[in-house]
């Protein structure tokens, strides 16, 4: 069973032989971090403060 | 593979050809490209968001949104003036906006909104905004609603010791209406300076109220994402508030003047339907919620003298109307007087209360809507609190009396004179 370390190093290998799909990678990831960041920004309501919702009487 | 490198070596040995040496992009400069092109789609998308997202425009014709309670409504001046019927007025308030129809059929959205009166409310405000929340709302919408008379709903609540719920003013803070408030050129910098460091002492943070005043460049870099930010959330929010909305009644689409309310018919109906809903207490206070609460109180050994900064923040708010050149009322809504009774909070006391809501008003040359008379009239109230059957019809009219220029026993302040309240009819305390 090969070690973890022996594991990393065949994906880096591999991965410095296909240097477009890691660059596709980097791009997919920064396209996503973004769209997360502004989910969570804007639309998630988790950067805010907890509202006291005033629902009934 | 053995494709692509006998592919790069054709293209070295052409290059060798020429003269050239062929240089290959490095992995770490595709790497870069890579990024840079992620961050360019990215930022197309944020445009892209930009333009799908609904606006803050007129909305659908059909209904109407000045009687809405909804999140995202009140801190959003840009879709509610611009869905603002035009004979409305700004109220500004809190829970008692929350009322409905099947609870109080003579509420404001169907005695104004289902006719054509002259008349409506465009309720600004949601449970928990007190007097600051209020100043800051009537600086943002001051320069910009069509009708300068302003109704201001004050609950006694608000003036509990400690200063009522202010503790729950940084979570009800909005950004966009600071903004707009803070960037008002009509508001002078003394009140604005009061309101920043009251909001500082609530807990707000600060780079947020430096970024609306764009104090330096880089607050003013904040405050371009911080609204553009805020401002995508708030229309999000607004397809629910359209659907929410109710329709327009048939004599509101048809748009023909349907005359003033008749006021006494609206009592009788009120009393009649507050007797038919407080069926289980004596206190006037609706079946379900006195099934709920009744064992709930606390008004329990409450006071009205332990809240400065509250009355401090309603007389800036009274000054904030007048810096944005708005005519306000002030409705001084009652205590349920036998509740509070029960509560140990003496008429002494109560009685205090309305006279310092009165003199702030007079300090500020405000009208007021005095109802303090009517602490023991049944069925003014629909619970220990809010507003009911019978006080929605005397706020109606008082307010319908107020923009236009007529006498009304519950008007009093400015240059109204004092109000007989109840006693002009021959009851109340």
């Amino acid at each position: 069973m090969p070690g973890r370390k022996d594991l990393a190093a065949r994906a880096r290998t591999w991965l410095e032989a296909r240097p477009g799909l890691l660059a596709a990678g980097a791009f997919l990831a920064v396209v996503a971090l973004v769209a997360v960041i502004a989910w969570f920004l804007v639309f998630s309501g988790l950067s805010g403060p907890v509202q006291f919702i005033y629902d009934s009487f | 593979m053995r494709g692509r490198k006998g592919r790069g070596e054709k293209d070295d040995a052409a290059a060798a050809a020429l003269g050239r040496p062929r240089r290959r992009m490095g992995p770490g400069v595709r790497l870069l490209l890579a990024v840079a092109a992620g961050l360019v789609v990215a930022a197309a998308g944020l445009v892209a968001l930009d333009v799908l997202l609904p606006g803050n425009g007129p909305a659908d014709p059909s209904r109407i949104y000045d009687y809405v309670y909804a999140d995202g409504k009140s801190e959003n001046a840009d879709f509610v003036l611009a869905n603002m019927s035009d004979d409305s007025y700004l109220c500004l308030g809190s829970s008692e906006f929350y009322i409905s129809k099947d609870k109080v059929s003579m509420c404001p959205q169907a005695v104004f909104g289902e006719n054509v009166t002259g008349v409506d409310m465009t309720f600004v405000g949601q449970g928990y905004d007190q007097s600051l929340w209020q100043a800051i709302a009537a600086g943002a919408y001051g320069g910009r609603v069509r009708n300068k008379k302003v109704m201001i709903v004050v609950s006694p609540q608000w003036f509990f010791k400690g200063n009522g719920d202010q503790d729950k003013f940084e979570s009800k803070f909005s950004y966009s209406l600071y903004r707009a408030f803070a960037q008002n050129p009509s508001i002078s910098d003394e009140t604005k300076a009061y309101v920043r460091r009251r909001c500082e002492e609530l807990g707000v943070d600060t780079g947020q109220l430096a970024a609306a005043a764009q104090d330096t460049p880089l607050d003013a870099v904040n405050d371009w994402f911080l609204s553009l930010a805020d401002g995508w959330r708030l229309r999000s929010e607004v397809p629910g508030i359209v659907a929410i909305a109710p329709s327009k009644s048939p004599a509101r689409a048809a748009g023909e003047p349907t005359g003033e309310p008749d006021w006494d018919a609206l009592l009788d109906a009120a009393r009649a339907e507050g007797a038919a809903s407080c069926t289980t207490n004596d206190y006037g206070v609706y079946d379900a919620y006195w099934e709920k609460n009744h064992t709930y109180m606390p008004e329990l050994f409450e006071n009205f003298h332990e809240a400065d900064d509250e009355y401090a923040d309603l007389a800036c708010l009274l000054e904030v109307c007048r810096e944005a050149g708005l005519e306000p009322l002030v409705c001084i809504l009652p205590v349920h007087g036998a509740w509070y009774d029960l509560a140990d909070v003496s008429a002494e006391e109560r009685a205090a209360y309305y006279q310092r809501i009165r003199g702030i008003c007079d300090e500020a040359g405000a009208a007021y809507a005095d109802f303090s008379s009517c602490e023991y009239e049944k069925y003014f109230l629909c619970d220990t609190v809010h507003p009911g059957w019978v006080g929605w019809v005397r706020i109606e009219r008082a307010l319908y009396d107020f923009v236009n220029g007529r006498d009304d026993d519950f008007l009093g302040g400015a240059d109204l004179g004092d109000a007989p309240g109840l006693a002009a009819e021959g009851g109340g305390s």
